[in-house]
């Protein structure tokens, strides 16, 4: 298992190299001048347009600013933002782990509400439960996030006060609270998905030979749904949860612009309007790590459960 | 000779998206304990679906039943699920076709016979793992210790064949039912598995249903048969029996068409058409379109099973009345 584990991880360095250069050339290739965006549109002569240059080393060539930011990385600095002329690092530092923590919170709150779902579905297919309860998450999903969010923001916040109206706390504890407004509009997005992942592959599996070999030795249906079928209908819900948890740390924008979280999908949609190129290329670099160590502990999850993965590697 | 399993006018149906499948239309089967019969017929003619309907397989909100099965006296059909929980792998099992998908591949071989005892014996894990361990050994996979950690993936079909048999008779059940259990596997393997049927049958006093499309099984391991054909059992005899004298054309048909080294002829006999789609309850005996016998009474009513002999009943008008055989 430890030897499967490190030739995976071994296996992204190469991912990540190739997938740095891109960033780099597709942030230089989009058409703006950042030079003209600091400036505000102000006509400017071309000396301190030199001049400016110089400082934030655009005067160099491409595969100069391209080894440069690679090696002040490794010295842990990720370069200084043009607009707010702060360190890129400490501008991700303050925002990163809110986004990531809530991220993690609505998924974990789609899990536990999908999983059941899917579940109670499969086992009544086609049946009043089954059909009420899919029409339900398709509600869910048609719901706009922002809307979901601020309908809860009416009723729990401001009615009820149960939840902060908004902002982050300051730390891991305070976020679970802070948070859980926003986490339950995003999750509410995801569950549809997952759960109906969960049915279609649930339904798959308690139909398998084995199922029934299962019931033919008198396992109760219980027994066979939980302990037998689930975990075989396990990894293509991890797929899915695995992809919108990746695509949830951009994409949570919406409901953290509503709950005024500020987070790290906002700076980054900022940063490539305003042509700041040390934010854009690293924060989508590290949204590439997370991405890539997501897949990194799904690919581990995946050995965990099936023994043909494991033993095969 | 008591039955043991009665089956009387077992009717099926199933509810399906292209319509009502009238799947069986009459099963009449009995078995004693100890025995080994045959169920035979062409493949989609009702056998696994008796099996299925034996153990209780079939899908209540999907199909119909009426009729009877009785098991040791009690009704099966309507009982409780708490009872056929209880009766399904301890008393009755069942044995699947294609070894390869009938196990859980998630789950190791060592649990998934333990299992059984912790459903049915409820005894702690390690007596599981112990009981689990010495049922290896008799179905003939050594070393234990060491496939009890393999998963199923890491067997040949022939031993996970062996693990479902192991599965299957862990309880010591007084019915075993044998769907094709060697269709799926080469034919060397095939005379091992079933060899091992018939140690076991002895070993543990049980009695085997042996489902097959395979004249040439039943040849070799069952003590009587009964053929199917469109969700009917059309002739019933002793092995010894149907190959002398069958009575129902299909039967003939389906022994004429056993490959046999060295035969004379140079082409396999075949049946020509298919069975039919049972969409309909027909009217009339279902083998007519096929049988080159067939007459006026065989199209316009259902034949009735009759006695050829003690022990050998079959359902073809025509044959019944040519008791001379010269057809």
């Amino acid at each position: 298992m430890s030897k499967y584990i490190f030739k995976r991880i071994l296996s992204l360095i190469p991912i990540v190299i190739i997938v740095s250069v891109l960033i780099f050339a597709m942030v230089r290739i989009t058409p703006s001048d950042p030079v003209a965006v600091m400036m505000k549109g102000k006509k400017i002569t071309p000396e301190t347009r030199a001049s400016i240059e110089a400082q934030f080393d655009l005067d160099k060539s491409y595969p100069e600013q391209y080894i440069c930011w690679i090696r002040n990385i490794f010295k842990g600095d990720f370069g200084t933002s043009f607009h707010y002329k702060q360190p890129v690092l400490s501008l991700v530092s303050s925002r990163l782990p809110n986004t990531l923590q809530l991220v993690m919170m609505a998924s974990l709150l789609a899990l536990l509400i999908a999983l059941p779902l899917g579940i109670v579905c499969a086992v009544n297919m086609n049946r009043m439960a089954d059909r009420v309860l899919s029409l339900l998450t398709l509600i869910f999903v048609s719901a706009p996030t922002f809307l979901v969010g601020i309908l809860l923001m009416l009723g729990f916040a401001v009615k009820l006060g149960w939840f902060p109206v908004y902002g982050a706390g300051h730390n891991f504890v305070e976020n679970l609270h802070a948070l859980f407004l926003p986490a339950v509009a995003l999750a509410l997005n995801m569950v549809a998905l997952i759960a109906r992942i969960t049915r279609s592959n649930m339904i798959e599996q308690l139909n398998a030979p084995y199922a029934q070999t299962a019931i033919a030795k008198g396992v109760p249906l219980r027994k066979v749904v939980m302990g037998h079928c689930f975990k075989n209908a396990l990894i293509p819900v991890i797929t899915v949860t695995s992809i919108q948890f990746g695509g949830m740390i951009v994409g949570a924008v919406l409901v953290e612009n509503v709950f005024a979280l500020g987070g790290v999908g906002a700076l980054l949609i900022d940063a490539i309007k305003q042509a700041d190129y040390p934010v854009t290329q690293s924060i989508t670099l590290m949204m590439v790590v997370v991405f890539l160590t997501i897949n990194l502990i799904v690919d581990v999850l995946y050995a965990a459960i099936d023994p043909r993965i494991r033993l095969d590697a | 000779m008591s039955a043991m399993l009665e089956i009387r006018d077992l009717k099926v149906d199933l509810m399906t998206q292209r319509g009502i499948v009238y799947a069986l239309q009459g099963v009449n089967l009995a078995l004693a304990k100890g025995e080994l019969p045959g169920l035979a017929g062409g493949s989609g003619c009702g056998q696994a679906l008796t099996a299925k309907a034996i153990m209780r397989l079939l899908p209540r909100d999907r199909s119909r039943f009426s009729g009877s099965i009785r098991f040791e006296g009690t009704e099966l059909l309507d009982a409780k699920e708490k009872y056929i929980n209880k009766l399904r792998g301890d008393r009755i099992s069942m044995i699947f076709q294609d070894p390869m998908v009938s196990l859980n591949p998630l789950m190791t071989i060592g649990d998934q016979i333990g299992e059984i005892y912790r459903i049915h014996n409820h005894v702690s894990k390690a007596e599981a793992r112990k009981r689990a361990a010495e049922m290896l050994e008799l179905v003939g996979i050594p070393p234990a210790d060491k496939r009890m950690k393999q998963y199923p993936f890491e067997l040949s079909g022939g031993l996970q064949q062996r693990v479902m048999i192991a599965i299957a008779c862990a309880c010591k059940p007084e019915l075993l039912i044998a769907d094709e259990p060697t269709t799926a596997l080469d034919v060397t393997i095939q005379a091992q598995i079933l060899d091992l049927l018939k140690t076991l049958r002895k070993e543990l006093n049980m009695s085997i249903l042996l489902i097959t499309h395979n004249f040439g099984i039943v040849a070799e391991v069952c003590d009587r048969v009964s053929v199917m054909y469109a969700g009917r059992v059309i002739e019933t005899a002793d092995t010894r029996d149907i190959f002398r004298n069958a009575k129902h054309p299909y039967s003939r048909a389906l022994i004429a068409s056993i490959p046999r080294a060295g035969g004379e002829s140079e082409y396999l006999p075949t049946i020509p058409g298919a069975p039919p789609r049972l969409f309909e309850r027909i009217n009339g005996c279902a083998y007519a379109p096929r049988c080159p016998y067939a007459c006026d009474v065989c199209r316009s009513s259902v034949p009735e099973t009759n006695a050829v002999s003690e022990n050998h009943t079959a359902a073809c008008p025509v044959m019944m009345n040519d008791m001379a055989g010269n057809i």
